[in-house]
């Protein structure tokens, strides 16, 4: 078990940022206390998020998203746990590499079965992981009403960021 | 055949046991995530959904950097009768801009019809609820000057407006507490027959 542990490296202050673009309005959040865990002997991971976490501009951005979208209160967080694809030793030579990674996004309650691509470099005290991948509103059951359709882009594009040290 | 009854009860729990470690296997590295996380504490947000609840300010400020332009109306009554449009024709009207210096601490300048006053105000919680693990919060805001000055008999004494809504919390789930005191505190504020009469 000890074993095993000495290979889990993890993190407390992950960044992830969010933009959704329209032609009337840009929203942007952005939060970083994303916690991440990574297991360096088979490639699986974690990464979870606190919705209320997200930061904007506008307040009342802020508020309308917590209340209104993305219900903070019922779902207070987000999550993706996975495998790296094709996981070996090799991706430790502190070259920076891309991968994809399979598993399961959670979010707004729902989960999808997700593919993302992201790379990933084995620095001296642990792994910086980058990624981005885009979150359809329909698939998390997210709804916007019609007249917001026109401030709300249907794809948000986010972008996450963390480095995860030896435990 | 007895002994081999207890050799398929010891298939099957061995294969339950490998079951149920494949399956914890897949949850594990969330679950140490959340074991490392500590319970934190965040302000509850999103109170009420304007700044102004009827006649009287409400907890909410309007947040950092933003001017918040409020036009409202205060009419007569409906017993006036259809030569007043039950109450409609005299209205009296307050304009107000209110500024949010920090996503709490509000100022505001507010021209009343009545008395065709001009005033200032300034907000700012004193006491703050909190979604966390607790079983008790208080919640309490003040705001200075504004409608605080126009309720009889309360304010000429002290011209200072205390608006607090106390939440009651049960040890359990906090969804049902925040909506609870929701609930509470729209009774607190909306009710009190003292901020209904007195001018108009």
């Amino acid at each position: 078990m000890s074993v095993m542990n000495a290979q889990r490296y993890m993190g407390h202050s992950g960044m992830v940022h969010f933009h959704s673009q329209t032609l009337m309005e840009d929203i942007e959040a952005t939060l970083t206390d994303m916690t991440g865990i990574m297991d360096a002997v088979d490639g699986s991971f974690a990464f979870q998020v606190k919705m209320r976490s997200f930061s904007f501009a506008k307040a009342l951005m802020q508020e309308h998203f917590n209340e209104d979208y993305i219900e903070s209160d019922q779902f207070p967080k987000a999550s993706f746990q996975g495998q790296i694809v094709g996981w070996s030793e090799s991706l430790g030579d502190g070259e920076t590499h891309v991968v994809r990674a399979e598993g399961v996004f959670w979010c707004h309650g729902i989960e999808q079965r997700r593919t993302i691509e992201g790379s990933l470099k084995k620095a001296d005290d642990g792994w910086e992981i980058s990624c981005r991948f885009p979150v359809e509103l329909e698939e998390h059951d997210i709804d916007v009403p019609g007249w917001a359709t026109y401030l709300i882009s249907p794809t948000i594009d986010v972008d996450v960021q963390i480095k995860l040290t030896q435990q | 055949m007895r002994k081999q009854d207890s050799s398929s009860w010891q298939v099957v729990l061995l294969l339950t046991l490998l079951v149920c470690s494949v399956s914890s296997r897949g949850q594990g590295l969330l679950d140490v995530l959340n074991e490392s996380e500590e319970p934190v504490t965040v302000p509850v947000s999103a109170t009420f959904k304007d700044t102004r609840i009827v006649n009287v300010q409400s907890n909410e400020t309007p947040g950092s950097g933003v001017l918040h332009f409020v036009i409202a109306h205060r009419f007569g009554t409906l017993s006036s009768g259809a030569y007043d449009l039950w109450g409609l024709d005299n209205a009296q009207m307050r304009m107000g801009l209110d500024y949010g210096l920090t996503d709490r601490f509000a100022i505001g300048v507010a021209r009343n019809t009545y008395q065709k006053n001009l005033r200032g105000q300034c907000q700012g919680p004193c006491l703050e609820a909190v979604d966390g693990p607790q079983g008790l919060s208080i919640f309490l805001v003040m705001v200075f000057g504004d409608d605080g000055q126009r309720i009889e008999g309360i304010t000429r004494v002290f011209p200072l407006l205390l608006h607090a809504s106390l939440e009651l919390r049960s040890p359990g789930d906090f969804d049902t507490k925040v909506q609870r005191a929701t609930e509470l505190g729209s009774g607190a504020f909306v009710c009190p027959p003292k901020f209904c009469r007195g001018y108009g």
